[in-house]
């Protein structure tokens, strides 16, 4: 047996091939031995044109923070989301209107029209004669904003089949102060099948003010 | 005309930009508020007609929640 060589049949393969720790030997085409460099850490390896090579897993699970936005004015939007995720998970900080008693709203690709519905709990029906989607209720101007606080979710917002619905819990400060908080849920329908690309939210009077953050989940 | 105020981000690009409402926008805010007065109207109406036929009947809205068996 040749000595320095990995031995097969044909003689063997000369180990020099393999010039660095962790490469791999493997057959770029019949009988023809290649080297497959070491990937990068956490890489994986997989099989691309009929050969194997390392790549980086797709990320699963975890949510990427797409925007942060400050509310301000009468509306704000925001505009060209990320269309790469399965849903979109909004988590609204703050949300503070300049009046007593107000509404926050959003509205989808500034559609206006009504194709908004609300829902409440199970066997509730509703009509889509809203012109808007109603995230949170009767919220009184608050100089603790940091007792408010909305999460939406919208699963399978660029899903061009199918209408959207949107789930909001609210946490929200009555009275201006911690001591007082009103806990609620509330979900909207918006029977169009277009991608949801912007979401504008204002309040139902005045100006607001607040934080909206919104994430990405594959 | 109120001064309005719109703030449009850019999620992708990170744009902001602060404006003043054009008149399409504010053309819809209006419409927005008739809507929400319409809207407080008809509740207000609505709970007038529950109000007086309440009273015709002689119960309460508990005794009439008790009859009709909603929460």
């Amino acid at each position: 047996m040749a000595t320095n060589r990995v031995p097969d049949g044909n003689g063997g393969i000369a180990p020099s091939v393999l010039t660095t720790t962790g490469d791999i030997l493997y057959a770029s085409a019949a009988q023809t031995p290649a080297r497959l460099a070491v990937g990068s850490t956490s890489q994986v390896l997989t099989v691309a044109g009929g050969v194997p090579t390392w790549a980086t897993p797709a990320a699963s699970g975890g949510m990427t923070l797409l925007s942060t936005t400050s509310l301000s004015g009468s509306t704000t939007t925001i505009s060209s989301i990320d269309q790469t995720y399965t849903k979109l998970e909004i988590m609204i900080v703050g949300f503070t209107p300049s009046g007593a008693s107000t509404d926050l709203r959003c509205r989808f690709n500034s559609d206006s029209s009504a194709h908004y519905a609300a829902g409440a709990s199970s066997g509730y029906a509703s009509a889509f004669t809203g012109t808007y989607g109603g995230v949170d209720y009767g919220q009184n101007s608050s100089t603790t904003g940091a007792a408010n606080f909305s999460w939406m979710q919208i699963p399978f917002y660029t899903n061009t089949a199918i209408w959207k619905t949107t789930f909001n819990m609210n946490a929200e400060s009555l009275n201006g102060t911690p001591t007082s908080v009103n806990a609620n849920t509330a979900l909207f329908n918006w029977n169009q099948t277009s991608a949801i690309s912007a979401i504008t939210f204002y309040p139902s009077s005045g100006t607001f003010t607040g934080t909206v953050y919104i994430y990405g989940v594959k | 005309m109120d001064k309005k105020m719109v703030t449009i981000h850019n999620a992708e690009t990170n744009e902001i930009i602060e404006r003043e409402m054009n008149a399409d926008e504010y053309a819809q805010v209006i419409i927005d508020e008739e809507n929400d007065k319409k809207l407080i109207a008809e509740k207000g109406a609505k709970a007038e007609a529950r109000t007086a036929l309440l009273a015709k009947l002689g119960i309460t809205a508990e005794e009439a929640q008790l009859l009709l068996g909603s929460n």
